[in-house]
C-alpha cells in the first residue's frame, strides 16, 4: 500500500515518486501514447508544417538549437524554446509562468500565430478529438518525458565513484561558491520560480518584461548539456558563455536578482563547474 | 512433562501470593498507574489506587496520593466524584505539601475536565527544550523518547516517572553524538530516531537508527547518507516505512519513505527548502498527512495529505500556522495544532474518502508543541514555561542605589521576550519574542519614545544559538548570525524597516554573536574562545582577543572582554595593553554582558558567585583605575543583554525573574472523541 503507482510510468531515480496529475486527468498509457502520436503530429498547424516536435527535438531533450522558436510560414517566435524535461513536476510553464497548468499549456502554441496559429476547434476537427481530449493527451505525454538517473543521480544516491573527482568538485562550486543553487534546486534543479538575471536588460532597459520587470522563470537543468542556446532569448550560445555571464553577475539592472553577484571563480572552477553540468544528463538504454 | 508444568504452576501461584503479602506500596502504585495509562482500565486503576488508600491509610503520602491518582481517573471518566476527592485531600492532607498542591491545580480548574468533556492534564513537569518535537509518545502511551542531556536516546515512564537510557554513546566532548527526533514502531517495540556525530575536520554525518525498548538493546543504523540528512516523522501501520523529512546537500528539502527492513530511502515529494514539521500516516496506510510553507514567502504551514497510490495530494488546513498531529480514534479526523485563533490551540477536520468534511472544530484552547498520538486517541504535547522577560529599571552608577526597581516595558508574549539589545542612541530596542508555542521567533523593535513596537517578518529559518541581533551603528539594521529561508547559514544584516535579510557571510564559517565595530566597517564575532575581528572590504579575520567581547565603549576607544581566567578587561581598539578592569573567583562566572556606562568612564558586568547560585550581583568598573563597586539591582543568575540607555541611568536586560506565569512540560488530552461528538449535536 505504500508504493506510489504511477502505473503508466517508471519513474527514474532521482525524480519523486509522486507525479501530480489533476484528478480529471490521470495519468494513463493510452493517454501518454495519444499524446505522442499529438506531440509530432503536423496537422495541429495551419500549414501542416509544424508540430511540437519542431520546437522541442527529441533528441536534444525536447528543445530547439535555435535561439528564438520558428513557426509556421517561417513566423519567429520572440524566446527560446525550453526543454519539456521533467515538465510534471512544474508549477509555473511559459518562460513568463503566465500558466499555472500543463493542461492550459499545451494548447497555447497551437492557437499562438507565431507558433502553429490554428483555432482549437479546427485541430480538434482534423484529428477527431475535442480540445480537451488533445489537452488531456499531451498533457499526459509531457508529463511521461522523465529524465533522471543521471551520473549525478546515482552519486547522491550512494555511488560515490559516479562523478569524476572534477564533476565532484563543480557540485560543490554549484552548491556554493556559484550559488546556483539559490535557484536551480532540488531534483529538477529549479525552484519553478521568476527571477530577473539581466539577460533582458539591454542600454538601459529591458528588451522582454517577462513576467514583469524582466523576471522569468528557472529552467531545469536537467540535460542542459543537450539544449543550448541558453535563456530564455537564446542569446548565450553555450554553457560556457552562461557560466561567463554569471561569474560577472549578470547585467546589473535595477530589478536584478539579489542572489546575482560576481563570483569570481577561476578558471579551473569554472571548468569543474561545467563537468558537473554534464553530469546532468540521463543514461541512455 | 505433566508434572513438571504442575510443579512450575504451583511455584508460580506460591510466589506470586508471598508477593502480595509484601507489596510495597511503590509497586502498587506503579501497577495501578499501569493499569490506568497503558492498559487505559480506568475502573480497575480506580479500584487498586482505592485499596492502596485503605491498605496504607497510616501511611498518609501513599495514601493522599492515592487518592489524587484515583480522583484523576474519575476525571478522565467525566465523574463528579473525582471533585469530592480531591476536595476530601486537601481538607484531610492538609500536611501532604505535594497531593494537596496537585488537588488544588485541578480544583482550580487548571486541568479540569472542559465543557467538552476532554480532559487535559500533566503527565510530567520535564521543561522541554527549545526543539520539543524531538519527543514522541509510544502508542500505548506508556513511555515518551526525549534527547536526553547526555546526549543519549532517553527514555521516560510515565507510569513509574523514571528516566533510562536507550543509546550509550552520546556525549558532548569534542566529537559530540547526540539524538534527535524519534518516532515509535507500531507495535511500541522500537524507535526510530535520527543520531548526529560531529567528528572534527568533517561534516556533520546524520543517521537513522532503531533501536529496541529492551534493556541492553544495540541500535542498529538503517540509513546513512553524506548526500541527505533524515529526520524520522511517522512509522507506518505496517512497520514497513518510516515517513521521514529529507534535508539534501543544496538545503532543499524533501518528503520520503526509508524501509524499516533495509533502508532503502525513496522520495514522495520535494518541496523547496522548508520542510515539514510533523507527519502522520492515516490507520489503514493509505495516505500520508504533513504540514510544510506553501510556497518561500510564507512563514507558516499548512496541511497537505498525499494519497499514497501518487493519485493526488489533498491540500486540507490552511490560513494559519498549523501543524499536523494525527488522526483521531475514531479514523475520521485529523488532528492539528493551529494559531488561527490567536494561539495554539488544538483543533480537529474531519476527512474521509481522502477528502475534508465541513470546517476545523475547536478542541482545546490550550496546545503546545505535538509530540503525538496513542492507540487510545490521547494526544500529547509539551508547553514551554515562561523563560525570560525584559526588564527596564533605573540606577545610579555611582551609589550604586536602584533609583527605579525593574519593571516590563513590553506587556506582550510575557515571559517569552529574549535577545533585547539597544541602538546606541536609545531609542529604539530589538528584542526576540516567541508569539506562538512552537513557532519561530519574531523580532520587534520598539521606539523607547512612543512604546510603539513594529513586529518584522524576517525570512529566516532560525536564529543561531542565543546571539541576539545587535544595532549597527546608524541604528538602520542589526547583525545576527542566521539561517535563512533558503538553508544558508551565516552572518545576515536585518533590515530594520522591512526585515529583509542580507547576506554578509557565506563561507560556512559559523559566526557566532556578530557585533559591529563603531565605524560599521568590520564585525567581531567570537569562536569559542576568541574574538575574532572581521574586515568587510576584505574578507580578512584577525583574532582581536583571546576571550569573549560583548560591547564596545560609546566614545569607540575600549572593547569590554571578559578572559578565560576570569578577568573582565578593556581593550584598546587603536591597538595596546588590556586593561585590568576586575576578576573573578574560579567559582563564580560573569553574566553574559559587559556594558559601558553613558561616559565610557565605566564597564557595567555580572558575577554569579558560585555554580549553584540562582542570583547574581551587578557591578560597575571604572577604566581609569580604582576598585568595582556592587549596583543594588537584583538579577538572576540567568540574567544578560544588559544595556545602558546614553541618559546614563536606565538599563535594559533580560532576566528570568518573575517572567510570567503558566506551567511548562508535557500534557495530554484525553477523551476527544466526546469533544468531536459534541461538536456535532
Amino acid at each position: 500500500m505504500l508504493i506510489l503507482v504511477a502505473a503508466a510510468i517508471t519513474i527514474p531515480l532521482g525524480l519523486d515518486l509522486y507525479l501530480p496529475a489533476p484528478e480529471d486527468n490521470p495519468l494513463t498509457a493510452e493517454k501518454i501514447e495519444l499524446g505522442r502520436r499529438l506531440f509530432f503530429d503536423r496537422r495541429l498547424s495551419r500549414d501542416g508544417s509544424t508540430s511540437c516536435s519542431t520546437c522541442h527535438d527529441p533528441e536534444r531533450a525536447f528543445s530547439d538549437d535555435r535561439a528564438v522558436a520558428v513557426g509556421v510560414f517561417g513566423r519567429k517566435g520572440r524566446r527560446n524554446s525550453p526543454a519539456l524535461i521533467n515538465r510534471g513536476y512544474g508549477r509555473l510553464f511559459f518562460w513568463d509562468g503566465r500558466v499555472s497548468t500543463l493542461e492550459d499549456q499545451v494548447l497555447k502554441p497551437i492557437e499562438d500565430p507565431n507558433e502553429m496559429d490554428l483555432p482549437l476547434a479546427e485541430a480538434a476537427a482534423r484529428v477527431s478529438l475535442t480540445p480537451t481530449e488533445i489537452s488531456h493527451a499531451l498533457a499526459s505525454f509531457v508529463r511521461s518525458i522523465l529524465s533522471g538517473d543521471s551520473p549525478y543521480d546515482r552519486f547522491v544516491n550512494g555511488v560515490r565513484t559516479a562523478l569524476s573527482a572534477d564533476q565532484q568538485a563543480g557540485l560543490q562550486i554549484f552548491r556554493g561558491k556559484a550559488n546556483c543553487t539559490a535557484c536551480h534546486v532540488g531534483p529538477n534543479f529549479t525552484d519553478e520560480r521568476l527571477h530577473n538575471t539581466g539577460i533582458a536588460w539591454c542600454d538601459g532597459k529591458l528588451t522582454d518584461t517577462g513576467a514583469g520587470q524582466g523576471n522569468f522563470k528557472t529552467p531545469t537543468l536537467r540535460e542542459v548539456a543537450l539544449t543550448a542556446p541558453y535563456m530564455h532569448d537564446g542569446s548565450l550560445a553555450t554553457l560556457e558563455e552562461v557560466i561567463e555571464y554569471y561569474d560577472r553577475g549578470g547585467n546589473r539592472n535595477p530589478q536584478l536578482d539579489p542572489e546575482l553577484r560576481p563570483l569570481h571563480l577561476t578558471a579551473g572552477e569554472k571548468r569543474q563547474l561545467l563537468d558537473f553540468l554534464h553530469s546532468l544528463k540521463a543514461k541512455r538504454n | 512433562m505433566k508434572l513438571r508444568i504442575w510443579i512450575l504452576i504451583l511455584m508460580t501461584a506460591t510466589g506470586m501470593a508471598a508477593a502480595d503479602s509484601a507489596q510495597p506500596a511503590k509497586v502498587m502504585m506503579e501497577a495501578a498507574r499501569k493499569k490506568e495509562v497503558v492498559d487505559g482500565d480506568l475502573k480497575g486503576a480506580i479500584r487498586l489506587y482505592g485499596d492502596i488508600a485503605a491498605k496504607y491509610k497510616n501511611d498518609r503520602p501513599v495514601a493522599a496520593m492515592a487518592l489524587v491518582r484515583m480522583a484523576e481517573a474519575y476525571q478522565k471518566m467525566g465523574d463528579a466524584e473525582a471533585r469530592k476527592i480531591f476536595e476530601r485531600v486537601v481538607k484531610e492532607y492538609g500536611d501532604q505539601k505535594e497531593a494537596v498542591s496537585m488537588a488544588r491545580a485541578r480544583l482550580s480548574g487548571r486541568m479540569a475536565a472542559q465543557k467538552t468533556g476532554i480532559v487535559t492534564r500533566q503527565v510530567w513537569t520535564h521543561s522541554p527544550s527549545p526543539s520539543a518535537r524531538t519527543m514522541s509518545v509510544s502508542p500505548d502511551g506508556r513511555y515518551i523518547a526525549f534527547p536526553h542531556k547526555s546526549g543519549n536516546l532517553g527514555l521516560h515512564d510515565l507510569t513509574t516517572g523514571e528516566d533510562r537510557l536507550l543509546t550509550t554513546t552520546g556525549n558532548w566532548g569534542n566529537e559530540p553524538e547526540y539524538a534527535g527526533a524519534s518516532v515509535f514502531s507500531p507495535d511500541g517495540r522500537q524507535v526510530v530516531y535520527y543520531w548526529e556525530r560531529d567528528a572534527k575536520g568533517a561534516e556533520p554525518r546524520i543517521e537513522l537508527r532503531v533501536v529496541g525498548l529492551g534493556e541492553h538493546e544495540s541500535p542498529r543504523v538503517i540509513f546513512s547518507s553524506e548526500e541527505a540528512w533524515v529526520v524520522p516523522g511517522a512509522w507506518s501501520p505496517d512497520g514497513k516505512w518510516i515517513a521521514a523529512s529529507v534535508t539534501r546537500k543544496d538545503k532543499s528539502s524533501q518528503i520520503g519513505l526509508v524501509s524499516a527492513a533495509d533502508g532503502t530511502l525513496r522520495v514522495l515529494k520535494s518541496v523547496d527548502w522548508r520542510g515539514p514539521s510533523n507527519m502522520a500516516f492515516s490507520p489503514d496506510g493509505a495516505y500520508l498527512a504533513y504540514d510544510l510553507a506553501p510556497n518561500q514567502d510564507s512563514v507558516q504551514h499548512d496541511i497537505f495529505v498525499l494519497a499514497l497510490d501518487g493519485s493526488r495530494e489533498i491540500p486540507v488546513v490552511h490560513a494559519a500556522n498549523d501543524v499536523v498531529i494525527g488522526w483521531s480514534r475514531d479514523e475520521k479526523h485529523l488532528l492539528f495544532s493551529s494559531d488561527r485563533s490567536g494561539r495554539m490551540g488544538l483543533w480537529a477536520l474531519a476527512f474521509s474518502g481522502g477528502k475534508t468534511h465541513g470546517s476545523p472544530i475547536p478542541i482545546s484552547a490550550e496546545f503546545g508543541q505535538p509530540i503525538g498520538l496513542t492507540r487510545s486517541g490521547a494526544v500529547y504535547y509539551s508547553r514551554r514555561a515562561p523563560f525570560t522577560d525584559v526588564y527596564l529599571a533605573e540606577v545610579d552608577f555611582i551609589t550604586g542605589k536602584v533609583l527605579q526597581p525593574p519593571a516590563r516595558p513590553i506587556e506582550q508574549s510575557v515571559g517569552f521576550n529574549y535577545m533585547v539589545d539597544l541602538s546606541p542612541d536609545g531609542k529604539q530596542l530589538a528584542y526576540a519574542f516567541l508569539q506562538t508555542e512552537g513557532g519561530l521567533p519574531r523580532l520587534g523593535i520598539r521606539s523607547m519614545a512612543t512604546g510603539e513596537t513594529r513586529l518584522l517578518t524576517v525570512k529566516w529559518s532560525k536564529f543561531y544559538s542565543t546571539a541576539p541581533p545587535r544595532w549597527a551603528p546608524d541604528g538602520n539594521s542589526l547583525l545576527t548570525y542566521a539561517i535563512d529561508s533558503k538553508g544558508r547559514a551565516g552572518v545576515f544584516r536585518i533590515d530594520a524597516k522591512t526585515g529583509n535579510l542580507e547576506q554578509i557571510t557565506s563561507d560556512g564559517t559559523i559566526r557566532t554573536w556578530p557585533m559591529w565595530a563603531s565605524d560599521g566597517k568590520s564585525f567581531f564575532w567570537r569562536s569559542p574562545d576568541t574574538t575574532v575581528r572581521h574586515d568587510l572590504a576584505s574578507g580578512q579575520e584577525t583574532a582581536f582577543f583571546p576571550g569573549t567581547c560583548r560591547s564596545i565603549s560609546p566614545d569607540g576607544r575600549y572593547l569590554a572582554c571578559t578572559s578565560r581566567d576570569g578577568r573582565l578587561v578593556a581593550v584598546p581598539l587603536a591597538g595596546g595593553e588590556p586593561k585590568e578592569l576586575a576578576h573573578i573567583t574560579p567559582e563564580a562566572r560573569f553574566l553574559p554582558f559587559s556594558a559601558w556606562t553613558a561616559d565610557s568612564a565605566a564597564v557595567v558586568y555580572g558575577i554569579v558567585r558560585a555554580k549553584e547560585s540562582a542570583t547574581a550581583e551587578l557591578w560597575v568598573a571604572p577604566v581609569a583605575g580604582g576598585e568595582p563597586h556592587v549596583v543594588n539591582l537584583n538579577l538572576a543568575a540567568t540574567a544578560g543583554g544588559l544595556h545602558v540607555f546614553p541618559d546614563g541611568k536606565r538599563v535594559i536586560y533580560n532576566d528570568s525573574a518573575g517572567s510570567g506565569s503558566g506551567v511548562g512540560g508535557v500534557f495530554v488530552i484525553e477523551n476527544l472523541l466526546s469533544a468531536l461528538t459534541a461538536n456535532k449535536q
